[in-house]
């Protein structure tokens, strides 16, 4: 066909009123954008949340009493705390039937760092028993921890051999790790008992609070074991804390329930999300049979003279139809386009503000949830036309033709 | 013997207790060019409405080149009135928001296949080839009428049906009017008119009478020379 389309006819009645098309395109776009970020960000949590166990390696981890959550925020975002109970309760555990692998860390909150946009955590490991952070090596370090040498997660900037500054010294970079999608992340990972001194040299350390009795040159912020597959991790757990937690005053975290409070958080989080995105669905899907209908109605004059000309009922139909798809698909792509840009600027700071461990969904499921979003709303348009296709049905072009005269 | 074009039968139109068409019989043969008389309100665009495919009678057989269309569904009739019948109107009945070149171009597009210079070729025909790119508002109503017949002819119909053309128009404007229906009818095309007027009547060969939904006289119009 020439110039004169059947896409001809819609392009020139949507362009008769823009602002319409906008608004009903728009209704479209705001479903296709919510339900698109509310998938996403469900995405990553669920899939955060499956990774943790494997990332971390360890299934509890024993704490100060008071600092369980200190412990998550750290260990899942990175926040900066400092809390501290003693290195002896680490021995002890290594002599305990069923824990495989037990090793300590020290966190130590920094002020802002030189080097770093954002604050980094210090982390102390304890190189023989580590089995937390080595997985993460990007590139194997077949050597000890020199004095001067720290491990850098991988947002920290700096090459390997660069030198950063923390409390005042210059340290190297003597390896990085890869992206953990943790708070390891934003941390810097040196020996435990250099951590240490740094710590106590350092002007931090008179508002650290340390415990009375606390020895001064043993002293951790967290035990993390690993149970043996033959053990049950929540009755070791229950176990171990029943009878240290008087003398070492202290709490245990299992990681798999650490996880169960964000599986919980997720579906509410995904559940209001996905109610009020159908919610919106119906309701673009109304707005839109509503403005449809009374269209019809409005340009009955022009649908009776095309059914002169020679239009069947079913050509109309097809060209209203067309016309809500049109529409439906520019709502749809504006609306997953809009939500993707979005997520992908504030990917970061949407995962802080949710309080997500992760956020970094991978190209295929953008793409599949992006298809699935797209097709729904593209779906609206159509649907929203029945009711004006059904009308259409009605209309007898003689009718309309003699009401007009 | 001509075929005849189209044939009514004992044809009725009854809206509640309006008897809008009453027992009808007409024959009209193929090349003839017929006008449809009678005051407002005698059933004249009833009739036509009928024959053209946009209504079905209550009672009576109607059959067009060959076809008993009385009977069919509207689906059929949309498909008949498509490839058969050209259809020309007092209102013009244009789409406003195409061009008139593309006005024409609609028809053939549900017709067949939309053919851009077939289109400037029918309009050039009724002197409107340099109005092609105009919206129907841009156009006086003689002009509009022009593209109405351009529309009503550009798929070759059997039978031009043209309700009130003149109505809308002045006097230069009918003449010219007048003047494409004989040129029309100079080259063998089938034309019934619809009309008020006896002057526009009185351009055809043969003369209707309609009188309160009654067909009341069917002469042959002497004064006009046979084609
Ligand atoms: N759809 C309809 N419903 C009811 N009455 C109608 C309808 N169409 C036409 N009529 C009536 O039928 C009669 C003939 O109308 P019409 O054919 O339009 O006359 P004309 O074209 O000769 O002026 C009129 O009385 C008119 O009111
Ligand atoms: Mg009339």
């Amino acid at each position: 066909m020439n110039r004169l389309t059947r896409f001809q006819l819609i392009r020139c009645n949507l362009s008769r009123k823009p602002a319409r098309a906008c608004i009903l395109a728009g209704l479209v776009a705001l479903f296709a954008f919510t339900l698109f970020c509310g998938t996403i960000i469900g995405q990553g949590v669920s899939a955060g949340t499956r990774l943790m166990a494997e990332r971390l390696g360890a299934d509890v981890l024993f704490v100060p009493y008071g600092y369980e959550s200190e412990v998550q925020s750290s260990l899942l975002r990175g926040e900066p705390s400092s809390f501290f109970m003693d290195s002896a309760f680490a021995a002890e555990l290594r002599a305990e039937a069923g824990a495989e692998k037990v090793t300590t860390q020290l966190f130590i909150a920094t002020l802002k760092a030189a080097c770093c946009t954002l604050p980094v955590q210090l982390i102390g490991i304890d190189p023989q028993t580590d089995f937390v952070v080595r997985p993460w090596l990007a590139d194997a370090l077949r050597r000890p921890l020199a004095e001067n040498e720290v491990l850098a997660g991988s947002k920290i900037v700096g090459q390997v051999g660069d030198e950063i500054m923390l409390f005042g010294k210059k340290l190297t970079i003597a390896a990085r790790l890869d992206p953990t999608g943790m708070g390891f992340d934003t941390s810097v990972f040196m020996d435990i008992g250099r951590a240490r001194r740094l710590l106590l040299l350092s002007d931090l350390a008179p508002r650290l609070n340390l415990p009375e009795g606390l020895d001064r040159n043993t002293f951790v912020s967290s035990t993390l074991v690993k149970v043996d597959p033959a053990t049950d991790v929540r009755s070791f757990a229950n176990d171990i804390s029943q009878r240290y937690a008087i003398p070492y005053n202290l709490d245990f975290v299992m990681v798999a329930g650490m996880l169960s409070d964000i599986s919980a958080r997720l579906q509410a989080f995904s559940a209001f999300f996905y109610a009020f995105s159908g919610l919106l669905w119906v309701l673009a899907v109304i707005v839109l049979a509503l403005v449809f209908s009374a269209s019809v109605q409005e340009r009955k004059k022009e649908f009776g003279l095309l059914r002169l000309v020679g239009a069947s009922r079913a050509a109309l139909a097809r060209v209203v139809m067309q016309e809500a798809l049109l529409l439906g698909a520019a709502g749809a792509l504006l609306g997953v386009a809009a939500a993707g840009v979005l997520m992908a600027l504030f990917k970061t700071y949407i995962g802080v503000a949710l309080e997500l461990p992760s956020l970094s969904p991978g190209f295929a499921s953008l793409a599949l949830t992006g298809g699935g979003v797209f097709s729904l709303g593209l779906l609206a348009g159509p649907l929203a036309s029945l009711p004006a296709v059904r009308k259409l049905g009605r209309i007898d072009a003689y009718l309309a033709l003699r009401e007009e005269a | 013997m001509s075929k005849n074009i189209l044939e009514l039968h004992d044809v009725s139109m009854i809206y509640g207790p309006v008897k809008a068409l009453q027992n009808i019989t007409l024959s009209v043969q193929q090349g003839e060019w017929l006008a449809i008389m009678g005051s407002s309100g005698s059933g004249k665009t009833t009739m036509m409405n009928i024959v053209g495919c946009m209504n079905k009678a209550t009672h009576g057989v109607v059959v067009l080149d060959g076809e008993k269309i009385s009977r069919l569904n509207a689906k059929d009739l949309t498909a008949i009135r498509r490839d058969k019948i050209g259809l020309i109107f007092q209102q013009f009945h244009l789409i406003s928001y195409l061009t008139a070149v593309e006005n024409v171009m609609i028809a053939q597009y549900y017709h067949s296949l939309a053919d851009e210079k077939e289109a400037l070729e029918a309009l050039e025909r009724v002197g409107l080839g340099h109005r092609a790119r105009h919206l129907p508002r841009q156009l006086s109503g003689g002009e509009q009428q022009r593209l109405c017949i351009a529309r009503a002819l550009i798929n070759h119909p059997k039978l031009i049906l043209a309700d009130e053309p003149t109505g809308n128009l002045d006097e230069a404007n009918q003449e010219t009017v007048m003047n494409i229906f004989h040129q029309l009818h100079a080259q063998g095309s089938t034309i019934i008119v619809v009309t008020h007027s006896p002057e526009v009547a009185a351009h055809a060969r043969r003369v209707v009478h309609l009188e309160y939904g009654r067909m009341i006289r069917d002469e042959v119009n002497v004064e006009c020379p046979a084609a």
